[in-house]
């Protein structure tokens, strides 16, 4: 029951899934019907009528997993493109289940429908095959017996995915890139070498096929025996010229998706949080820092928001208590970290957020990257990167007797800076060289005025 | 070559031409292999722009 109850909730995932699994099972019974009447009325026109039903009633099958399994691919794009964080979260995540659970549904149905739609369609050339004439349709079903492999790899490599990212689902955020990366490059690879295998089946059987064939006609026959009718030259023609053009349309059909596929992908933030925000424009550097969640400051020319909502400076200490508040009701016990992601400084506002107590400072720096793939297109994305400095001011000095704090750390006076990014710079430069840097803010400047300098 | 009115009034297929024909349902094979392979992993390529914020 538990089974039917995951393979329900699976199929529930897929855009029409209902439909996908339904038309599935009833070309199966289709054609568990078809080889249960078919050996006791083979000859009769009834019979050949549902043997073209139920061999039909394969592709449509297949044909409808495909396109569920595209509209899936379609949400997903969808969600890429929604503005919302939220919307696109759950649009993307509808997308990949769709995805997942519509490729193992198709690759699971295929292993038992196409070789029973395969078997009725062999069993109706034998019918119509005259009694005296050898048999010549065996050695053809072999060659697609090569593509066991490649569907038994789809199925795996989708179950694999699913699984995996349910077991990845409640890990360290901090690793969770990594291990979907893992997830992902495994599950490629084996998927790789499945296909090797089914292209090396492929060829084999094709071989083996060409040499039964070829015995089954040369074979030396007594005088009077008949040739092997086998199809008719015309028919095979056609066939070969069929089977020639759609392979063709197939290779040609595929262009678009193995251009994607073979151009690899940029090598994603591997630790710690995404920060997809641009603005203000950031000096070109690269902090060695992982970024963890914390409030975002934003300071533009002309305004400040903090986690994109307008604020103004004199407003920004409230919020932020509250914020410090939240937090330790939410985690009774743990030390109040006081990280704070800033873009990019203002001495004021780091004023404001060393009286929050929030002295654990990430500077962002951020920049834009455009990759142009075959068949996404255009996509953009910000880098974003931080160097960590933690905050102290005179008085911290003075209850040192004067003198800066000790420890393993550089201290760094805003005063010796002209502009932010000789700042910035240093910052960077220290952080990467694996020192702790202390910023000093220096004396308070009368009120929470910007004392102009960096 | 055998007659056509001995196998009901078509020609059989030489050899040469069942050879041709199993050839090309292998290239359609080979064709089927890679476009499977290709379309699945289309959506292990949609997984990696996730990661690409």
């Amino acid at each position: 029951m538990e089974l039917f109850g995951t393979i329900a909730e699976a199929v529930k995932q897929i855009p029409g899934g209902g439909l996908v699994a339904g038309v599935t099972a009833a070309v199966t019974l289709l054609l568990a019907y078809v080889l249960l009447i078919v050996n006791r009325a083979a000859r009769t026109r009834r019979t050949r009528l549902w043997q073209i039903a139920a061999i039909t009633g394969v592709p449509v099958a297949t044909t409808l997993d495909l396109l569920a399994v595209h509209a899936a691919r379609v949400t997903m794009l969808s969600g890429f493109a929604s503005a919302d964080a939220s919307e696109r979260s759950s649009v993307i995540s509808a997308g990949i289940s769709g995805q997942l659970n519509g490729i193992a549904l198709l690759a699971s149905s295929s292993v038992w429908i196409w070789p029973l739609g395969l078997f009725v369609l062999h069993k109706m050339l034998e019918t119509r095959r005259p009694a005296d004439s050898p048999r010549f349709a065996g050695p053809l079903f072999l060659i697609p017996i090569g593509l066991v492999a490649i569907v038994v790899g789809s199925m795996l490599w989708a179950t694999g995915l699913v699984h995996g990212f349910a077991s990845i689902a409640w890990t360290d955020p901090e690793t969770k890139t990594a291990r979907i990366l893992g997830a992902l490059d495994e599950g490629a690879s084996a998927l790789r070498r499945f296909a090797q295998v089914s292209r090396w089946t492929i060829l084999g059987l094709t071989a083996l096929a060409v040499a039964l064939i070829a015995a089954g006609q040369r074979r030396p026959r007594p005088t009077g025996e008949p040739l092997p009718a086998g199809p008719g030259r015309a028919a095979t023609w056609w066939a070969s010229a069929l089977a020639l053009l759609l392979a063709a349309a197939l290779w040609v059909g595929a262009r678009p998706l193995r251009a994607e596929n073979q151009l690899p992908w940029p090598a994603p933030q591997l630790s710690g949080e995404v920060l997809a925000i641009a603005t203000p424009p950031t000096p070109d550097l690269a902090g060695p820092d992982p970024i963890v969640r914390a409030p975002v400051i934003q300071l533009m020319a002309d305004r400040l928001a903090m986690d994109t909502a307008p604020y103004s400076l004199e407003d920004l200490g409230g919020p932020l208590q509250t914020l410090r508040t939240n937090y330790q009701l939410l985690h009774p016990g743990e030390r109040f970290a006081g990280d704070l992601i800033t873009m990019p400084r203002l001495v004021s506002l780091l004023w404001v957020a060393h009286h929050a107590g929030y002295d654990a400072l990430m500077f962002i720096f951020s920049k834009e990257e455009t990759t142009v793939r075959p068949t996404l297109g255009t996509i953009r994305r910000v880098l974003s990167s931080a160097a960590r400095a933690s905050l102290m001011d005179a008085s911290d000095r003075e209850a040192n007797g004067g003198a800066d704090p000790e420890g393993d750390h550089t201290v760094l006076r805003l005063s010796d800076f002209k502009s932010y990014e000789p700042f910035a710079r240093r910052l960077v430069e220290l952080r990467r060289a694996g020192r702790d840097v202390v910023l000093d803010l220096g004396k308070e400047p009368g009120g929470a005025t910007d004392s102009g300098r960096p | 070559m055998m007659p056509a009115m001995e196998t009901g009034g078509r020609r059989p297929a030489s050899t040469g031409a069942l050879v041709v024909l199993v050839l090309s349902l292998g290239v359609l094979a080979l064709a089927l292999d890679d476009a499977l392979f290709n379309w699945v992993l289309f959506s292990d390529g949609l997984l990696r722009r996730v990661l690409f914020w």
